[in-house]
């Protein structure tokens, strides 16, 4: 799992340094596309991220120390912090598509759609695997219980370094 | 332990969103980075060289957004008297003189002035 971190980590890196460089080489599109977004909704969707991130690290814990019902509470609560965020974005997206903001309106646009929705595909993905395991956990004798139970928390966390460095480029005024 | 990195994380997100410079808030995602890095993603149980390949990724990922996200400085126009290209060739003798006499450009300006 590591090596799918890197790579996907790899992946973000070059998304990160397409919207630092039009940072710089587009400035005044890039103003103007922050003025319509929300600090405040980006700051709570990286408390919900870390929230989640917390309760997925905490289920690991709960699933090595064999205590299965705290460890599926965890994991419920990883997934519903981390649900949270999804909808969040989803309402984002919905709001800056009824305000007029699609993708092709200025390269702004472009990037913050690209770059979310890339990190968006992959919280899914993570709230999925959450979901499985959390389900699953004590329930199914897993082929590598410690890979896959440490794995699918390693990639959730991976979503969380990303959107760390997302929420900086995009939404700290330039 | 866990815990406690939990709230220092909602801090810097806090104080992400209320910086106004993107150097602090790098700053602060590779803070956050790192105590995601050490404490859940367990690297401070692995091996000393993987934990530091992972900081020293994080911050030249960081260093490398903050001089790429640096303004880049105004490029001269052309008319704008600058010392460009532009400004050049409107002090130079015409192209026809020169072909005429065949000498160069600068040489028929010499010889005019």
């Amino acid at each position: 799992m590591w090596l799918v971190v890197v790579l996907e980590f790899f992946a973000f890196a070059m998304v990160f340094f397409v919207i630092a460089d039009l940072r710089a080489s587009r400035p005044a599109v890039f103003r103007e596309g922050q003025q319509a977004l929300s600090p405040l909704v980006g700051a709570v969707a990286t408390m919900l991220l870390v929230t989640s991130g917390w309760c997925a690290a905490e289920a690991v814990h709960a699933v090595r120390t064999e205590l299965l019902p705290r460890a599926r509470r965890f994991y419920l609560g990883a997934f519903v912090a981390g649900l949270g965020f999804a909808v969040l974005k989803v309402l984002d997206y919905v709001d800056k598509v009824r305000a007029g903001y699609t993708l092709g309106v200025s390269d702004f646009w472009d990037t913050y759609f690209l770059g979310t929705g890339f990190h968006f595909v992959h919280v899914v993905i993570g709230l999925g695997l959450i979901a499985y395991v959390g389900l699953r956990v004590g329930r199914t004798t897993f082929e590598d219980q410690e890979t896959t139970v440490a794995g699918t928390a390693l990639f959730w966390h991976m979503c969380d370094l990303a959107w760390f460095f997302l929420f900086p480029l995009l939404f700290v005024r330039s | 332990m866990r815990a406690a990195i939990l709230i220092l994380l909602l801090v810097f997100a806090l104080l992400s969103a209320l910086t106004g410079d993107l150097g602090t808030a790098l700053a602060l995602a590779v803070a956050k980075a790192l105590l995601v890095g050490v404490e859940y993603m367990e690297l401070r149980r692995a091996h000393r060289a993987h934990l530091a390949g992972f900081a020293i990724f994080v911050v030249a990922v960081a260093i490398g957004l903050l001089i790429t996200a640096r303004p880049s400085p105004p490029r001269s126009r052309s008319g704008d008297g600058g010392g460009s290209i532009d400004s050049t060739t409107t002090t130079a003798a015409p192209p026809d003189a020169a072909q005429k006499s065949g000498l160069s450009s600068s040489t028929v300006r010499a010889r005019e002035s």
